[in-house]
């Protein structure tokens, strides 16, 4: 009897807990890459002022988000580092339209202060450098375009010992942050952004890089979130985003 | 304040259902276990302790396939009852329930144990069912196991995060826990909120560690 009492306790709370999700204000979930996130703050509270809509933005290396979409997290929108993800999720059928370039981003190597020299590849070689943080190349668009250079370069085989592997560009950060590494590669966006820090940033610029197109979808999903998805997809490509996203270092797409 | 407290609730409300639901588990499984003797009782036993040594990403591989929208399970229960287990609150609650039923299970069990044979037996003799024999007699000289296997259920499921991270993700109001959170402002670069939250877990885990101790020292003496 007391069993049953607390069982019919719980289903009511649940139910309770149901009504009470379904009444929230209406609001987004994007799935965003890490190296995007911190623009996408900005353009999140113009949206926000603008809207009576929220969005809550979820960082995470574009293989990470990948995954989890596939296996079935409910975000409305997907902004990937690169378009390979995306392919990925359109395979899978989760995808609601195309996809949509927003910008281009930057690798860039972050240099701990007090190690000298402007050229990358000359300071990676340096005894001084004792480890190197790189996003991991199987998850984060920007770790592995990184990777590709240090291949090129020749110094895979040098640097191999030296290298910490972050999941994301946002763990990456935190190891600049922290100080705990003496070089590491990063994005446009940290080098642009308030939180830099101290150190130095170069720019890795090579005939044969393309910079990586950040690219964004729109997803299947159960909810009446496509509405406001599609609000927020108008605004990410509007005028004001595209200056957020300049400010941040990042290209723009050529204006239809 | 309240966007900071909102995975702090979140925490609390996994933990109260877990620890809830888990108790029903464990009394139950102790019931069954301790007072009837059957074939493949010791296997039980085993499969009740595995998530003690289980990494929590085996467990969240596991349940991430077999809860997602298209498996079996998952599209069944999607059916039955219209919520998506994989990265809801859902998911994380049936997580935390298979995370920390040792927790719950184990110290219950070791009591009921400990406890002398002749206590089970003058009730017998004295003419009581099993089920009063077990309620009346044997549940109340074990409160203090009782006690240490609640708080230690709750206090696992709030520092749980591996399970979480798995079948979770990180949904703000559904799966965004303290734990997770922290992980989340340290990628959103929030180092100051990070540290907050890091040192709101660390003095609560402080908290119910002087708490189990005093309990039992307590309960001891009653």
């Amino acid at each position: 009897m007391v069993n049953r009492d607390i069982a019919t306790r719980i289903h009511i709370t649940i139910f309770l807990m149901l009504l009470c999700c379904s009444m929230m204000a209406q609001s987004i979930k994007v799935a965003v890459a890490s190296n995007l996130l911190l623009p996408m703050q900005a353009i999140e509270k113009k949206f926000e002022s603008k809207y009576p809509y929220e969005v809550e933005l979820i960082p995470g290396a574009s293989g990470t988000l990948t995954s989890q979409i596939i296996n079935g997290a409910p975000y409305e929108i997907f902004v990937s580092a690169d378009d390979k993800y995306i392919d990925e999720v359109i395979d899978k059928d989760k995808a609601h339209g195309g996809p949509q370039i927003i910008c281009f981003g930057t690798v860039y190597l972050w240099v701990k202060s007090g190690i000298a020299g402007d050229d990358p590849a000359a300071i990676l070689k340096q005894e001084k450098v004792k480890s190197i943080g790189l996003a991991h190349p199987d998850l984060a668009p920007y770790g592995k375009l990184s990777r590709d250079w240090l291949e090129v370069k020749q110094l895979g085989v040098l640097v191999h010992d030296k290298i910490v592997y972050g999941t994301s560009i946002g763990q990456v950060n935190q190891y600049i942050a922290a100080g705990s590494v003496d070089a590491a590669f990063t994005s446009n966006s940290l080098k642009f952004s308030q939180k830099k820090g101290e150190g130095k940033f170069i720019k890795i610029e090579e005939i044969w890089m393309d910079p990586i197109p950040q690219t964004m979808l729109i997803l299947k999903t159960d909810g009446p979130g496509l509405f406001v998805a599609t609000l927020f997809k108008d605004f990410l490509l509007g005028k004001e985003s595209r200056r957020i996203f300049q400010d941040f270092g990042y290209e723009l797409p050529v204006a239809e | 304040m309240e966007q900071f407290m909102a995975p702090l609730w979140l925490s609390l409300k996994l933990a109260v259902f877990t620890t809830l639901i888990l108790a029903l588990v464990g009394v139950v499984s102790g019931y069954v276990l301790h007072m009837f003797s059957f074939r493949g009782k010791s296997l039980i036993r085993a499969i009740i302790a595995l998530p003690l040594v289980l990494p929590p990403t085996v467990l969240g591989y596991y349940l991430l396939v077999a809860m997602q929208p298209d498996s079996f399970a998952g599209g069944v229960f999607e059916k039955l009852f219209g919520v998506r287990m994989v990265f809801s609150f859902y998911g994380i609650l049936l997580g935390s329930i298979v995370f920390s039923l040792p927790f719950m299970v184990s110290p219950i069990l070791s009591g009921l144990d400990a406890l002398p044979k002749s206590l089970r037996e003058a009730s017998f003799t004295l003419g009581k069912t099993r089920l009063q024999t077990f309620f009346k007699v044997l549940v109340p000289n074990i409160k203090s196991s009782l006690f240490a296997a609640f708080i230690m259920t709750f206090a696992h499921t709030i520092g749980e995060f591996g399970v979480v991270l798995m079948i979770g993700g990180n949904i703000p109001g559904q799966t965004r826990v303290a734990s997770i959170a922290i992980f989340h402002e340290m990628e959103a670069m929030n180092y100051d909120v990070a540290n907050q939250y890091a040192l709101v877990l660390l003095v609560f885990s402080l908290v119910i560690i002087f708490l189990v101790q005093w309990l039992q020292k307590r309960i001891a003496l009653w």
